[in-house]
């Protein structure tokens, strides 16, 4: 597969460069409070309690962990992979009944085992990326091309129906009841379908609505829930034909997925977490926010819990009137896109996998996030950080072994709080060679582990290689040689086209 | 400040990096240059806030 590669390079001004970024404001999130390191931090991780089932004696206002005890929340149950099946690259799954759930990929789609994750049969197809599915049919949008039904009556008889084109722009998200299907078209606005008309070849929308970056959509009854750009917006469908727009909040970022139950909002903010709200006939109230390691691009309501499919990981909230509570993460096996949940348990896009979680009720506890290898100048002395985070419900404890072999440590046993990040300096004076360093810590799924003392080659701490690359810089759209900047802050991001 | 779109067809800066840290996917990948043209972030995760304090790092040395 050709992959051309292009890459972003951003010279920057200490004026411009927040704004250009869309980066924190100095203002925390909602829920949130900046703590001794200058991030925001969860204040809705048990009210900075110091362990499991304190119930936030210290006064804190977030939610109280109750009862929980000790332990992982999340529990894989199987994980299934087939290395003949070219299409998968899942970005979307839906629960269809107890046993089955239907994930979608780039080439098509598959039906699962709900208990294992194993494939009950697959079809390659049209490009799919997101799906819902209500009273027998799943609703599935393909990017570029519309979207289309699968009759799923027999889960294991699908039988797909035409593309249907509606605008002429990006599909971003699905929602459907048996009432309505509506589809996220970015400028276009959300689109709202009769189902049973669609599916006797009437393909014309019920209504437009207006919208300039609309990116995802759930429905609920006859409520709709619709991000457009950073704001959420409820609506009234009882009529699907003439919505009503019932209430729009502010979000901290842009939403990449929604999903509405009946009194509970939760929007997955990509690199910038979760952000939760309660709703009710009296309208939206923002409930908390958490964030995630990875990106947040899925999120999924089973009862009171939210699920968040953030790449690496999935994360498990408890909601509560005091704001949600992450119990927990469990590491996706290879990249978590899309979460469907019910009952309990969880169906993961898992990019070429199709992964099974499953709550374990009762349980919280901290919940690591580390380094796994630092980078030093080996031509001379050089301090790296070793962060380590906790996004769990109670505080973490984490021991690094003494490093040795020409590298050193500020301290090797860190207290981190729920939500918090404590850093160690590891120096060296000009590494030879690699040093791998055990760790140990109180995490029940992350007891132990290492992190890799490298000799750098061209990363953190080593110059920038030089280069000469054909590009152009905005707005003049013609073909010029760059170089990297001297004396200038770059940032680069690459990219690419498939 | 500037935006710059660069081609880089034959991948010779991309595979320029060594190990990546926490990289489980091709790409996203982000890179933090200071003045002195020396790395001081490199990242195959998507994480904002990680990224504006690199960058802010960097432009206040």
């Amino acid at each position: 597969m050709s992959r051309p590669l292009a890459l972003l390079l951003l010279r920057l001004s200490p004026l411009l460069s927040c704004t250009a970024l869309s980066c924190t404001t100095e203002d925390c999130p909602p829920g949130t409070t900046r703590n001794a390191e200058g991030e925001c931090s969860s204040s809705a991780t048990g009210g900075g309690g110091d362990g499991v089932g304190d119930g936030g004696a210290d006064g804190g206002t977030g939610p109280t962990l109750g009862e929980l005890e000790l332990g992982d929340p999340i529990r894989t149950d199987g994980s299934y992979y087939d290395p003949q099946a070219l299409f998968s690259e899942f970005t979307g799954a839906v629960v269809l009944d107890p046993d089955h759930a239907l994930l979608v990929g780039v080439m098509g789609y598959a039906v699962a085992d709900r208990d294992d994750g194993s494939w009950l049969l697959a079809r390659q197809g049209e490009r799919s990326t997101r799906v819902d599915a209500a009273g027998g049919t799943a609703w599935v949008i393909t990017g570029d091309r519309g979207f289309y039904s699968i009759d799923m009556q027999d889960p294991l008889s699908p039988v797909p129906g035409p593309l249907v084109m509606g605008g002429s722009g990006w599909t971003y998200d699905v929602a459907a009841t048996e009432a309505a299907v509506a589809i996220a078209w970015g400028a276009e606005g959300t689109w709202l379908y009769d189902p049973a008309a669609v599916l006797s070849g009437d393909s014309a929308p019920l209504t437009v609505l207006d919208g300039d970056d609309v990116t995802a959509v759930d429905i609920a009854g006859d409520r709709m829930a619709v991000v457009d750009g950073e704001t959420v917006q409820l609506w009234d469908i009882a009529d699907p034909a003439a919505p009503t727009l019932l209430q729009q909040a502010a979000l901290i970022a842009g939403g990449h997925d929604v999903a509405l139950s009946e009194s509970w909002l939760a929007v997955g903010l990509g690199g910038s977490g979760a952000q939760v709200f309660s709703w009710s006939d009296q309208g939206l109230a923002a409930s908390g926010w958490f964030p995630v390691p990875g990106a947040a691009t899925g999120v999924a309501l089973d009862g009171e819990h939210l699920w968040v499919a953030a790449w690496d990981v999935v994360a498990l909230a408890r909601l509560t009137a005091d704001g949600p509570l992450v119990l927990g993460h469990e590491d996706a096996t290879e990249s978590a896109f899309a979460i469907a949940a019910e009952g309990g348990r969880a169906m993961v896009a898992d990019w070429f996998h199709s992964t099974v979680m499953r709550r374990v009720d009762g349980v919280a506890g901290p919940e690591l996030e580390v380094t796994e290898a630092l980078y030093f100048n080996p031509e001379g002395e050089s301090t790296q950080r070793l962060e380590v985070r906790n996004y769990g419900a109670t505080a973490l404890t984490f021991t690094l072994d003494a490093p040795g072999g020409g590298f050193s440590a500020d301290e090797t046993t860190v207290q981190v709080e729920p939500g918090g990040v404590q850093t160690i300096l590891v120096s060296s004076d000009g590494p030879d060679a690699a040093v791998v360093v055990g760790w140990q810590s109180d995490d029940p799924d992350e007891a132990s582990g290492q992190v890799d003392l490298v000799p750098a080659t061209s990363t953190v701490g080593t110059p920038h290689q030089e280069f000469s690359l054909q590009g152009f810089s905005w707005p003049d759209p013609s073909l010029s040689t760059f170089t990297l900047p001297e004396g200038e802050v770059t940032f680069l991001a690459y990219f690419a086209t498939f | 400040m500037g935006t710059t779109c660069l081609l880089d067809t034959q991948q010779e800066i991309y595979r320029s990096y060594g190990p990546v840290q926490g990289s489980y996917a091709p790409f996203p990948l982000q890179v933090v240059i200071d003045r002195d043209g020396t790395i001081v972030y490199l990242s195959a995760q998507y994480d904002a806030d990680a990224v504006n304090l690199a960058i802010a790092a960097a432009l206040e040395e």
